[in-house]
């Protein structure tokens, strides 16, 4: 009797240990998505002095960063104010996930000082803020790279299309046409991290 | 209180895993944690080797080096918050699961002092490998339930192992325990060949 | 009688529980998990090798009921480590079907040979069961996850071949497993020519 009690407990607890390994497929690591619209700022000199970025978070994060507020019509803008500094803040640590260069130098960012939380008609969270250059620099003969990865491979940051990098009246005059690249690197914990460049070319 | 009774025991743990295993995932932090050391089978193969070593071991050596290893935990996956680990997890952990796997086929008296040993190793990597996915603004709040359902789901697979390993240990003079420590050896073996030989790794 | 009803319940509720989770298989860990378990038990030449080195041991009793499955794991984790650097071993699909052959003769005729050459023979065959999964792992949706996956299915099988094996205690259990000894045999047979 104890070994088939303890044969059965044997049995149970494989098949305890079965089911829990698969029920993990329900459970999969998080992944988010930020959707990336850039506008390039210039100066009177025809200088580009910030880049000014429109960040839209998926539904699900949004929902995530925003739960327990009250995001009732007369309570909204009082939450978002609430919520602001610390999703502004969790951005500036990851360095708005973007590098910028300049004919492949990395150009220093100085400190954003305004930004903007807003949330959506689709309850996704936009942020606006704009990133300033700590140098003007002129475009002029030279290629622009904005790089845009989450080195953590947790989250995707993307331009989506070409469309949403936007030059500006003075940059379309002496630049081409946008042009986007996608590139899959090295897996982090069973996710991959994809970096996207988007480069103008003002040669 | 001689020793608790094993069974009731395992079958209250597995009861209130069950339930939380049944739920739909992703509905809080908490259940994201839960499920995370999962994601790495590396934590399972450590946690599963080291269950069968301490359930093999006895009660003495369970009542031990579990609340010892909890509590290492805890402060592991606390210390995520300001410190991210140097090391490679995988590379602890696997050659960690091979030995303590051998050390269940030989089936050896140990003292209390080496499963120990391994146990607070395990938790400290355990613990640094489960930081919380990097999500900009996210909670402090959710980030410490994230941590929280990695801790709990670490232990109770911990506790549940070891007390199945206690329940088994006489059967058959263990011979299944030496088995399913053999079994963990040769899978941690062949993962480090895999992690360490650059030419296959994928 | 409660007791059994339990844990009975318990393994209803589990496979009740997973219905759900079954159909997610192909991805990542579950998938890497998933096809690990799946790999020994599809393939039928593993099967019956690891069925078979169970029933061996339980034949020879104590203590080779438990060396020999503990023999093989870790000398297949040597194969296996071969077979990842990229040493070479020859024929290793007829050293699979040769496994089943002689392992199955052996339990069929009731062969009790000394432990250490059981151990050997057991060890040896386990060399080419390494080498097939050590090449199969760099291809694996996800390397950890799929050896946790056939850990857990050829420990299972073993212990299959184990309770197979002590079904000896009685008369008619010893037919019963000669009689699978021999299927398993001519199981072998049919890999080698099939």
């Amino acid at each position: 009797m104890k070994i088939i009690n303890r044969f059965l407990t044997l049995l149970a607890s494989a098949v305890f240990i079965c089911v829990l390994s698969m029920q993990a497929s329900l459970a999969a690591g998080f992944h988010y998505q930020l959707d990336l619209t850039a506008k390039l700022v210039n100066n009177p000199q025809n200088e580009l002095t910030a880049i000014q970025m429109n960040w839209i978070y998926d539904k699900e994060l949004s929902a995530i960063l925003m739960d327990g507020e009250d995001l009732s019509e007369a309570n909204k803008e009082a939450s978002l104010e609430k919520r602001k500094a610390e999703i502004f803040k969790g951005l500036t640590e990851v360095k708005y996930f973007t590098t910028i260069l300049l004919n492949k130098n990395v150009l220093d960012v100085g400190k954003v000082e305004n930004y903007k939380l807003r949330l959506n008609k689709e309850s996704r969270l936009e942020m606006n803020l704009t990133l300033p250059l700590t140098k003007p620099q002129a475009l002029q003969g030279n290629t622009l790279e904005i790089v845009v990865t989450d080195d953590s491979a947790v989250g995707l940051a993307t331009f989506v299309d070409t469309s949403r990098m936007l030059l500006g009246e003075q940059f379309k005059s002496i630049c081409q046409q946008p042009d986007l690249a996608q590139k899959k690197l090295a897996e982090v914990d069973g996710h991959a991290q994809v970096v996207e460049t988007m480069t103008i070319n003002c040669r | 209180m001689k020793h608790l009774p094993i069974q009731n025991l395992l079958l209250v743990l597995i009861g209130l895993l069950l339930p939380v295993s049944a739920w739909a995932a992703g509905t809080s932090f908490f259940m994201k944690g839960f499920y995370h050391p999962m994601m790495v089978p590396a934590h399972i193969i450590v946690l599963f080797s080291l269950g069968l070593l301490l359930g093999q071991q006895g009660w003495r050596t369970i009542r031990v080096v579990l609340p010892a290893y909890v509590l290492v935990l805890i402060a592991s996956l606390i210390m995520t918050r300001y410190q991210t680990a140097a090391w490679n997890a995988e590379l602890v952990l696997l050659p960690l699961a091979a030995v303590t796997g051998l050390l269940v086929v030989f089936k050896w008296n140990l003292s209390i002092l080496l499963p120990l040993v391994i146990a607070i190793v395990a938790a400290v990597v355990i613990g640094m490998d489960s930081t919380v996915p990097r999500i900009p603004g996210l909670q402090s709040a959710k980030i410490y339930s994230h941590l929280t359902g990695s801790g709990v789901f670490a232990s109770a697979v911990l506790a549940i192992i070891s007390l199945i390993a206690l329940a088994l240990r006489g059967l058959l003079e263990g011979v299944i325990l030496r088995i399913l420590g053999a079994w963990s050896t040769a899978g941690a073996v062949l993962v480090v060949t895999l992690l360490l030989v650059p030419d296959v790794n994928p | 009688m409660i007791s059994r009803l339990r844990y009975l319940l318990i393994v209803v509720f589990s496979l009740v529980v997973s219905n759900t989770a079954l159909a997610h298989t192909g991805e990542g860990v579950t998938g890497g998990l998933t096809s690990g378990f799946m790999h020994p038990i599809a393939g039928l030449d593993h099967v019956t090798a690891m069925v078979a080195v169970g029933i061996l041991g339980a034949f020879l009793g104590r203590p080779a009921i438990w060396v020999l499955p503990v023999v093989f794991p870790l000398v297949m984790a040597f194969g296996g480590v071969l077979g990842l650097v990229g040493v070479p071993i020859p024929f290793i699909e007829v050293g699979i079907a040769v496994s089943s052959i002689v392992l199955g003769l052996m339990i069929l005729f009731t062969l009790k040979p000394p432990l250490w050459i059981a151990a050997v023979i057991v060890g040896a065959f386990a060399i080419f069961h390494g080498h097939a999964h050590g090449t199969e792992l760099p291809t694996a949706a996800n390397a950890l996850a799929y050896s946790a996956g056939f850990v857990v299915s050829t420990g299972l099988l073993h212990l299959a071949g184990i309770g197979i094996g002590e079904l000896i205690r009685w008369p008619m259990g010893q037919i019963v497993a000669r009689a699978i000894g021999g299927i398993i045999a001519l199981a072998g047979v049919w890999f080698l020519t099939g």
